[in-house]
């Protein structure tokens, strides 16, 4: 790799005083910025060598010109325009690369954060995860709706533990989710509203009144399992209460 | 063409076809209406899943039908809503509040049942 890249520089400064500068040259410069994006190299630390290559070509032009500085110093003013172009190139290149590590990392976490799951018998838990834009949100709620009908779920317990920020637009969300959910005959509750997060709903003033809110996913799930009709008990006081024979002491 | 109203012990059953006007929704308004009273029915249930759309004016009918029948002594519940469709409604702001909603017949059955049984105690 630092081959190629010695040789796309060497290929590069040549092309750079050859006077060319059509898309084949700017596609070169895309190439190396690529290739600069690929190792990872710094934007402050390209632009920090870029400067000290044209210093090194500056001062060698002005020896050679040291009867005719003015001549020399308008050689090197229409290099340097020629460099500008070029670091223009780069830079573009090396953001949109950077933009592109980011954008599917986004949609990693995207894929990673939306899932429906089955805990019980028509129990579905929603655990949301990371930043809610309008996108998303659509995402999760049509996910949301398809699983309620092929999981016949009766009730759903939406966690928003893991959601960083609730502004408007994302209860407003919520609300929306809870509403379409009831249309097709599920409850929601909603789990998991810190501190920060209840204080930021009151100040904006969306109402959740009509939400059924717990704190705690722990809370969310025995409400659910109540609303079901299932009572979770420790299996010792069950084989009590029975007075179920204890299989070790029976022989 | 009206819709059949089909009676099963207390309850009253409506499957809502897809291709109904606005004139077949308010025939089936009356109709339940009359049919509540006549059968002594303690529940309604109105099945939407054959619909791909709910406008305003079936939204408005079937929550005017729910408080119609409520009035005559019958707990309507509103069945098999598709997800699109529930999504499409809130959207539009019609999220039925007063109504019941099941997911499916048999679901809207019981809690019609146990919404009757909830008010007689």
């Amino acid at each position: 790799m630092l081959d190629e890249a010695k040789k796309l520089k060497r290929e590069h400064l040549i092309a750079m005083a050859q006077g060319e500068y059509g898309s084949a040259y700017a596609d070169q410069r895309v190439r190396l910025g690529v290739l600069y994006a690929r190792v990872g190299l710094d934007i402050r630390v390209f632009l920090g060598a870029f400067h000290h290559l044209m210093r090194t070509v500056g001062e060698e032009i002005m020896k050679r010109f040291t009867k005719t500085p003015q001549a020399g110093f308008d050689i090197f003013m229409s290099l340097k325009k020629v460099a500008f172009f070029d670091i223009a190139i780069i830079v573009d290149t090396l953001i949109d690369e950077r933009e592109r590590v980011i954008r599917a990392q986004q949609e990693a976490i995207r894929e990673l954060s939306t899932p429906v799951i089955q805990i019980r018998d028509r129990l579905l838990i929603l655990p949301m995860i990371g930043m809610i834009d309008s996108e998303r949100a659509l995402q999760l709620t049509e996910n949301l709706l398809q699983a309620i009908r092929a999981n016949r779920a009766r009730v759903v317990v939406m966690d928003i533990t893991g959601v960083a920020a609730v502004d408007s637009k994302v209860a407003n969300h919520l609300i929306q989710t809870v509403a379409a959910a009831r249309l097709m005959g599920a409850t929601v509750i909603v789990t998991g509203l810190s501190a920060d997060v209840a204080q930021a709903l009151v100040a904006l003033g969306v109402d959740l009144g009509r939400i059924n809110t717990i704190g705690d996913l722990q809370g969310g799930l025995e409400e659910a399992e109540r609303l079901l009709g299932y009572k979770v008990v420790p299996l010792d006081a069950l084989s009590n209460a029975h007075a179920l024979p204890n299989p070790r002491q029976s022989n | 063409m009206p819709v059949p109203i089909l009676k099963q012990g207390q309850m009253l059953i409506v499957s809502m076809q897809a291709s109904m006007s606005d004139l077949d929704l308010v025939q089936l308004k009356d109709d339940l209406a009359d049919r509540v009273g006549r059968f002594r029915s303690s529940g309604v249930v109105i099945d939407v899943s054959a619909l791909d759309v709910m406008d305003s004016f079936a939204t408005r009918t079937l929550r005017g039908i729910a408080h119609t029948t409520k009035l005559r002594g019958a707990e309507t519940v509103i069945v098999g809503i598709q997800p699109e469709v529930a999504f499409a409604m809130v959207q539009l702001g019609l999220t039925l509040d007063d109504v019941g909603t099941a997911l499916d017949l048999e679901e809207g059955l019981a809690l019609a049942t146990a919404r009757k049984a909830e008010a007689r105690l």
